[in-house]
Formats: structure tokens, sequence, C-alpha cells
């Protein structure tokens, strides 16, 4: 029989947010940006047959996709949804499949009953990832996730990084360029995310327009990207759930806003090119959206006081701006920007408190 | 007595290892094991100072006014890394080349002092000059372990010979660029200090603090 772990003393304050709440919430939040997910892998992928039918390379998704009879001359919209499940459903199977062994292994290790919060990592996961990505490195990284950034530190709310997020960077690291993959992919020009700032950092603002994104389109959603990151407008709606519910900080996300906005305008003042790139084009392009939504505010890896949170937002908006400008080699610097704030929450956390301490002793010390 | 001395030697390999007990010498287990070549080098290299250090501190050990001592010893690992270094330009330039500045950081290797201080300043010069060994061989053991899966991981290849073909040469074996970066000796000597803590329980350390018990019900 395993223990079953309920708090029985102090703290006496009981919420209507448990554990289990707080992670179905979290779950619905994400059931537009999946939808979206779905919905532009699949179109990104007929697009790309229709203008490189020749470079189909007969692996079992573009042979699932033709056995389904799929038009892609011109794509319908339940063309769209079907050759999105194709791609869509394994990555998240094998992730849900890797973070459970891994959930399960470490509740029979420690005689503790199975937490579901595994479900939520290996979704956010596999949203992280290009539709091109192999199942080995999915499950590989996904494991990694769970293993290092949860299991040895306990389970659910002891993590200090978000097992997904670290199971990302660990990919994005480890294979940095077996992520675009698939040579479908590869006519779309490197599906991974970064793909848009790296081609801005070497044509310039011109290269948008060439590319033939207007802003409209970028928040809806239809441009490459990572599969859940590509919709700010699903993003927006999830946002909108979690504050209402009171599950994510607002005051991390529109703290990340702010930072954002404010170090992207201070490097347009300073100069061209990829400098010059307003913020408004920061927030949707890149997964700067899905990452300040649904990874920055996971509760236990941000900071926990107020001002505290604050301040991470702040830090967290800007870095991804920061990397994003500077940094060429690593265009997309949302998972980098997200880990650095995570391990910084607590010191942030401490300074905060520190000072309030310091002000209170001297208002009546 | 020579019992004792085997003890001092062998003590160091698991249950007193410098690395995985101790904690020191971190920094040089991420720096050189990315191959494992340089591993072995880097072994051999502070197996070399361990040894003379521990004999020539604990030889004047005696006449060592307490003061200045840190002072005294530095000086005499300084020496030794320099000796080493100079040795290691003349036979194996190669190498030496690889290891770049982390054989004149021998000096500020903790272990090392740590040995020196620790032990040398205690213990006769035989008993020394084998702690020193031994510890030398402990450190050894954890690179070498780390140089051999980051090498193999990381390569697909053990001594700079390949073992499993890479994909860009062809072949079926993705290599994992993360273990060519630091960070990635910190998972792998945690790893190993988790086995070897369940092996062995008594390394386990006491918690700072307990999460209080009364609030869990069964």
């Amino acid at each position: 029989m395993s223990i079953i772990r309920l708090t029985t003393g102090a703290p006496h304050i009981r919420s209507v947010n448990d554990l289990s709440r707080i992670q179905a919430v979290q779950a619905i939040a994400l059931v537009p940006v999946v939808i979206a997910a779905v919905l532009n892998t699949g179109y990104q992928y007929l697009l790309a047959l229709n203008t490189a039918a020749d470079e189909i390379h007969w692996d079992w998704s573009d042979r699932a996709v033709y056995f389904l009879g799929l038009d892609y001359q011109n794509p319908s919209f339940f063309g769209a949804l079907t050759a999105g499940l194709v791609h869509v459903i394994p990555i998240m199977a094998v992730a849900v499949l890797s973070a459970g062994l891994c959930e399960r292994a470490f509740s029979i290790q420690r005689n503790l009953p199975m937490q579901k919060g595994f479900l939520l990592s290996a979704l956010i996961f596999s949203l992280f990832m290009p539709p091109a990505a192999s199942l080995v490195h999915v499950a590989f990284g996904m494991a990694f996730g769970m293993v290092f950034g949860k299991g040895v530190f306990g389970g659910d709310g002891k993590t200090f990084l978000n097992p997904a997020l670290l199971g990302v960077a660990v990919v994005q690291i480890s294979f940095p360029t077996a992520l675009s993959g698939h040579p479908v992919w590869e006519t779309l020009g490197g599906y991974n995310g970064s793909h848009i700032f790296a081609v801005y950092h070497l044509e310039g603002g011109g290269a948008l327009t060439a590319l033939d994104m207007d802003w409209w389109s970028a928040f809806i959603g239809t441009t490459q990207g990572l599969m859940g990151t590509t919709s700010t407008l699903a993003i927006a709606i999830g946002a909108a759930l979690l504050v209402w519910k009171g599950i994510a900080s607002w005051r991390l996300i529109i703290g990340q806003l702010f930072g954002l906005i404010f170090i992207a305008l201070l490097c347009n003042m300073w100069g061209g090119g990829i400098l010059g790139l307003p913020w408004y084009w920061h927030l949707v392009l890149g997964s700067f959206a899905f990452g300040a939504v649904f990874v920055a505010t996971d509760p236990a890896s941000s900071a926990c006081t107020d001002v505290g949170r604050w301040a991470q937002g702040v830090l967290m908006g800007g870095l991804v701006v920061l990397i994003r400008v500077v940094n060429d080699s690593h265009p997309d610097g949302v998972v980098a920007a997200l880990l650095m704030g995570s391990v910084l929450a607590p010191l942030i956390d401490h300074i905060v408190v520190w000072f309030n301490v310091r002000q209170r002793a001297k208002r009546y010390g | 007595m020579t019992a004792k001395l085997w003890q001092t030697v062998k003590v160091p390999w698991i249950d007193d290892n410098p690395i995985t007990l101790q904690i020191l010498g971190i920094c040089s287990a991420l720096a050189v094991t990315t191959s494992l070549d340089t591993a072995l080098v880097m072994t051999a290299a502070v197996t070399c100072v361990l040894a003379i250090s521990g004999a020539s501190v604990s030889l004047i050990r005696n006449f060592l006014p307490r003061s200045i001592r840190i002072i005294v010893q530095i000086t005499i690992i300084a020496s030794l890394v320099i000796v080493v270094d100079q040795v290691l330009k003349a036979y194996a330039f190669e190498i030496s080349k690889r290891l770049s500045v982390f054989v004149g950081l021998i000096v500020t290797n903790c272990l090392v002092l740590g040995r020196a201080e620790g032990f040398a300043m205690r213990n006769g010069v035989l008993a020394s000059t084998l702690d020193g060994i031994g510890n030398g061989i402990g450190y050894g053991l954890i690179l070498i372990l780390v140089g051999v899966v980051r090498e193999f991981f990381g390569k697909g290849s053990l001594l700079g010979k390949q073992i499993l073909i890479t994909t860009s040469q062809g072949g079926a074996f993705e290599p994992l660029h993360l273990m060519l970066l630091p960070p990635s000796a910190f998972f792998i000597i945690g790893v190993i200090i988790w086995v070897i803590r369940t092996k062995k329980p008594k390394q386990v350390e006491q918690p700072e603090f307990q999460v209080r018990s009364e609030g869990m019900q069964q």
C-alpha cells in the first residue's frame, strides 16, 4: 500500500485550487493551442508538399498522409486536420509514454502514488517540438527532463526548473541540426522556430515580406515555428483562462511583456537590422508567447512574491529580446531566457524578502 | 603496518573518493573529460603532483611555522606543476595543447592543497606519498569514467578511435552534442554519486533540515 500524502497540520489555509485542479485548468487552457498546433502543422505540411512534391521522402508519415488520400493541391480544412494529426499524435504519444515510464519508475521506487503531472509536462514538451522531430529525440528529451528536472527533486511541486522546459533545452542543445530533419520540412527552411529570426539576421526587414508574412498571419498562427508556439491568438485564449482561474500570475505575464517591449524599444533606438525589429513582431514570432504563458508561470519554478514576479517577468522578457538580437547562433532565445529566469527565481524572492524585512525593521525597530 | 598503508591507498578509491565524497577537484573533472586521452593524461599529472607534494610537505612538516604553511605548500605544489607542465610540453605536445591551461590550474585544484593540508601535515612521508597516489587513483577513476561516457556518446569514439559510425559519416549513431559541453559532466558525476550512495548508504549526508513528518498521514 502506498502512502497517501495529505497535509493535516498547519498552514490552515485551504484553496479551491488544489494540485489536480490546477493541472486540469492548465490542460484545458492548452486545448486551443493544441487545436492550432494540429491545424497549422497539417496546413504547413500540405503547403510544403504543394510547392515541392518531388521532395516526398516516403517515410511513414508521408505514407500515412498518402494513404489517407489527402489532396495537397488545394488544402482543405479536413486535409490540414488529418495531416496535422498524423504529425502531432505520434510525438505526443511518445512523450506521454516516455514521461509516464519515468514517473512510474520513481513512484514504484519511492512507494508513492503516481502523480498526474507528467501528462501536462508531456503535453507542453511536445508542443515545444518541431513537427519533424525524431521520435527518439522526443523520448530521450522527455525522459531526461522528467528524471533530472523532476524525479530526483521529489516530484510535482518540488521542481526548480520546469521538467518540460529542461527536456526541450536538452533536445535543442543536443540535436541542433536534426530538428529540421525531414526533407519536406527542410524546404520550408528549417521548421525549428528560430528560422525567421535567422533570416532576419541575414536579410533584414525585407525578409518578412519575402516570406509572405504579415503581422496578422503571425498572430493567428499560420506561420512556421515550433508546433504549439505559432498561434499567439490561441495562446492568448489559454492565458485568459489561466489568469481568470488564478492559476497563472498575471504579474509574471505582464512583466514579461513589459521587459520585451522595453528592451525591444531600446534596441530599436540603437540601430537597424535585427536590432530594429519592432516589439510587436518579437511578440508574435518564435516561442515567446507560449513560453511566457505556459512555462514561465509554472508556480513551482517561478518567484512567489508579487514584487519578485514583476522582477522575474521583466528579466525573462528582456532576456528573450537580448538573446534574439545579440546571439545569431541561437536566434530564438526563449528556452534559455526561461531557464535563466527559473534559476534566478529563488534569489529574487530572497532579495525581496530581505528588503521587506529591512524596511519593516527600519519602520518599527 | 603494511595493512594500514594499503588501506591508505585503497580508501580514496571509492569509500573516500575525492570527487564523489569530498567533492574536490570538480572544476578539472568538468573541463578535461571531453575525451578519454585528456582524462588519462590529467590523471597521471595530478597523481604525480599529489604524491610528490604529499611527500615533500610531510618531510618538512615539523619545521613549518603554522602561520606560513599554506604559502609554503602552494609554493611546493606550484613548482611541481611547472615541472609536470614542462614535461608534458616536451614529450606530449599535442595533448598538452588540448589540455591548455588546465595543467597549470592543478595549482588551484583544491584536491592537491586539501591533501597536503589535511593529510601530509600530520602523517609520515611514506603514508603521505601513498595517500597522494591513492587519491590520484580515486580522482582518475571518476575522470576516466566520465571521459569514457562523454567521448563515447559525444563522438562515438574511444581514445580517438571511431567505434560507432556517426550520422555525419554515414552511419546510424547520432552523437549527443550535449556530452561535449561542460554541463553534461555535472549530470554524469551526479549520477555516479547517486549510484555510489545507493550502494553505500553510509556516504549519504544527514539532511540539513527535516521536512515535518507529523503533517503526513499514513
